[in-house]
């Protein structure tokens, strides 16, 4: 069936697309709006210790079966050490 | 015998729960299984109409709980069967008639002398809701590949949790597969993915249901059709059968005559 | 679109209503935590007025287990508020409250569904009719200013109360009131009159102890001529009033 169903543009994948923000946020009573705020948030803490590319940050609430999860990938850029002594 | 209680539930109204209730019982009690049904609802009735029972009706289940009647005067035997019978709804405003320790109780009365009972819920998250999960062993939503289907019936299913009746089943219906094939429907396995409880049917989108309802004959009665062979397969799982789905994937252009199709590719 | 859990900027519905057996207090939608907070908070605001208080609470949708409505009951004890019944219509709470001893229904003396006529009006325009298009079973009652009109049958058990006429187009079994701020030309009319009780005015209708089976069931009117209640043939002159 998904042979048949062309890629982009057919209104069955957008209403997919829909649902699943939709019921995360039902779910976890966290607006599209709420999870940007916490994922700047986020981003402004860690940086106090490790210095990260906004750029490459993932952060987003992900649906495993009925349980939710926030999911954060965040790559570390490497820094020039500081020579101690 | 004890009997296993399912109650029928969507959230969002109109996707088919009192059809599925209907046609559930119907099938079960073909088989020879005893089965009562209960329509839920506080204030409306339904369940009576679509079976086609609705000029028998003395008492209802607010009758029952307040104790104007016996619980067997208010059972309405459906004829047509060995062995089913009906308890439709109360038609009062008054919300607070029936609790769910009412249902449980009437539901414990009922325990012993029946294998399945069937209670359909009305549509929504308050009272009638609550009362008709009481008693539940079983819960069954009922949902249709549609967005605001499937957020209600997700809502739903974390409700039926939170109030620790385990994890809810699904029934997809009204799959419409010439939508599908556009990419203009949702797929049954879109919505299992979106919901991610256990399947237990899939009813195509039928003409035959209306016609059915019309004449107060649900679909599994009459000869057959798409639906009612899906709702029969329902029960047989819900029996503990594993029934593979129908494949509703007619091959455009390869078979002219449907009903050929359904004899010689069906279950 | 509120930002995330701003629950603390919505408002916390707390009804607080005086019935028979003390107060009952209906809790609106939100986090429990926050809801409790808020109603132990508007409690402690107006201490003396709870201060013996026998309440009954309606959590309506709250779904709590036996830690939350312990907590609930000691914090409301501390109050000096004995609350005897958690109303509820989640299946879980009713549970947890039967658990713990507590009542689950507030007791009305006796199931009643009422009717209540929508009129405000008291005047008897032969316009101003009541329409009931349902049979009337026990428990029953209808209960308006002005006429009464009922398309269904009236059991025993179901109790009709009118300023005007009563008219049923059924069987009344059951009882009816016509008149009943004091019109003695109200009258009742009913295609099978085997009332349980029938007053017009402050008039009581003597019935037949026992119906006669074999006399044919006719349309009858009832009213009052020579100061007392007559039963007469209702036939399509005689329609009165």
């Amino acid at each position: 069936m998904a042979a048949w169903r062309s890629k982009g543009g057919r209104s069955a994948n957008a209403a997919k697309e829909r649902l699943k923000l939709v019921l995360i946020h039902d779910r976890t009573d966290l607006t599209p709006k709420a999870v940007d705020k916490m994922k700047n948030e986020l981003m402004e803490v860690i940086s106090r210790y490790i210095a990260i590319d906004p750029e490459a940050v993932n952060i987003a609430v992900t649906q495993d079966g009925r349980e939710q999860r926030l999911v954060a990938d965040i790559p570390i850029k490497s820094s020039t050490r500081r020579k101690v002594g | 015998m004890t009997a296993t209680i399912i109650t029928i539930t969507s959230g969002k109204g109109g996707v088919g729960k009192t059809t599925t209730t209907a046609n559930v019982a119907i099938a079960l009690a073909e088989q020879g299984d005893k089965v009562v049904c209960i329509d839920g609802d506080i204030g409306l009735r339904n369940l009576d109409v679509v079976m086609g029972l609705e000029n028998r009706i003395v008492y209802d289940l607010v009758d029952v709980i307040e104790g104007r009647c016996r619980l067997r005067q208010a059972m309405i035997r459906d004829k047509r069967m060995n062995d089913l019978h009906l308890i439709p709804a109360a038609q009062t405003r008054d919300k607070s008639s029936v609790t769910p320790s009412d249902m449980v109780r009437l539901c414990d009365q009922l325990r012993d002398e029946f294998d399945w009972v069937l209670i359909d819920s009305p549509a929504g998250i308050e009272r009638g809701f609550r009362n008709s999960i009481a008693p539940a062993d079983m819960v069954l939503v009922v949902t249709n590949p549609e967005v605001s289907a499937v957020r209600d019936a997700d809502r739903i299913i974390g409700l039926v949790e939170a109030e620790e009746k385990g994890p809810a089943k699904l029934l997809i219906n009204r799959l419409n597969m010439d939508l599908v094939r556009r990419g203009d429907m949702l797929t049954a396995e879109d919505v299992v993915e979106l919901l991610a409880i256990e399947l237990v049917g899939i009813v195509p989108e039928d003409e035959s249901v209306v016609v059915s309802t019309n004449r107060g004959q649900p679909v599994v009665m009459e000869a057959e059709t798409k639906a009612g062979k899906a709702f029969r397969n329902v029960a047989l799982r819900l029996k503990g059968q594993e029934v593979p789905y129908i494949d509703l994937d007619e091959k455009k252009g390869f078979f002219q005559n449907l009903s050929n199709m359904l004899r010689s590719g069906g279950d | 679109m509120q930002d995330g859990k701003v629950v603390q900027d919505k408002k916390i519905s707390i009804k607080i209503k005086g019935i028979r057996d003390g107060l009952l207090i209906s809790l609106g939608e939100g986090d429990w935590s926050i809801v409790q907070a808020e109603l132990l908070r508007q409690i402690e605001e107006r201490s003396a007025f709870f201060q013996g208080a026998r309440v009954a609470l309606d959590v309506q949708n709250h779904i709590l287990h036996a830690a939350d409505m312990g907590i609930l009951r000691d914090k409301l004890s501390d109050c000096g508020v004995s609350l005897w019944a958690v109303l509820s219509d989640s299946p879980t709470t009713e549970r947890t409250s039967q658990m713990m001893g507590l009542a689950t229904r507030i007791s009305k003396p006796k199931p009643e569904r009422v009717i209540r006529s929508q009129s405000q009006s008291t005047s008897l325009s032969g316009d101003n009719a009541m329409l009931v298009k349902r049979t009337l079973r026990s428990g029953f009652k209808v209960s308006s200013e002005g006429h009464v009109v009922v398309i269904g049958d009236v059991n025993p058990g179901a109790e009709i109360s009118a300023g005007g006429n009563v008219v049923i187009w059924g069987r009344l079994r059951g009882s009816v009131h016509a008149g009943a701020n004091g019109d003695l030309k109200a009258v009742i009319c009913a295609l099978e009159m085997s009332p349980k009780q029938l007053r017009i005015g402050e008039k009581i209708g003597n019935l037949p102890l026992k119906p006669d089976k074999k006399k044919q069931v006719v349309p009858e009117i009832a009213m009052i001529q020579g100061g007392k209640i007559i039963f007469q043939e209702w036939k399509q002159r005689e329609r009165g009033k």
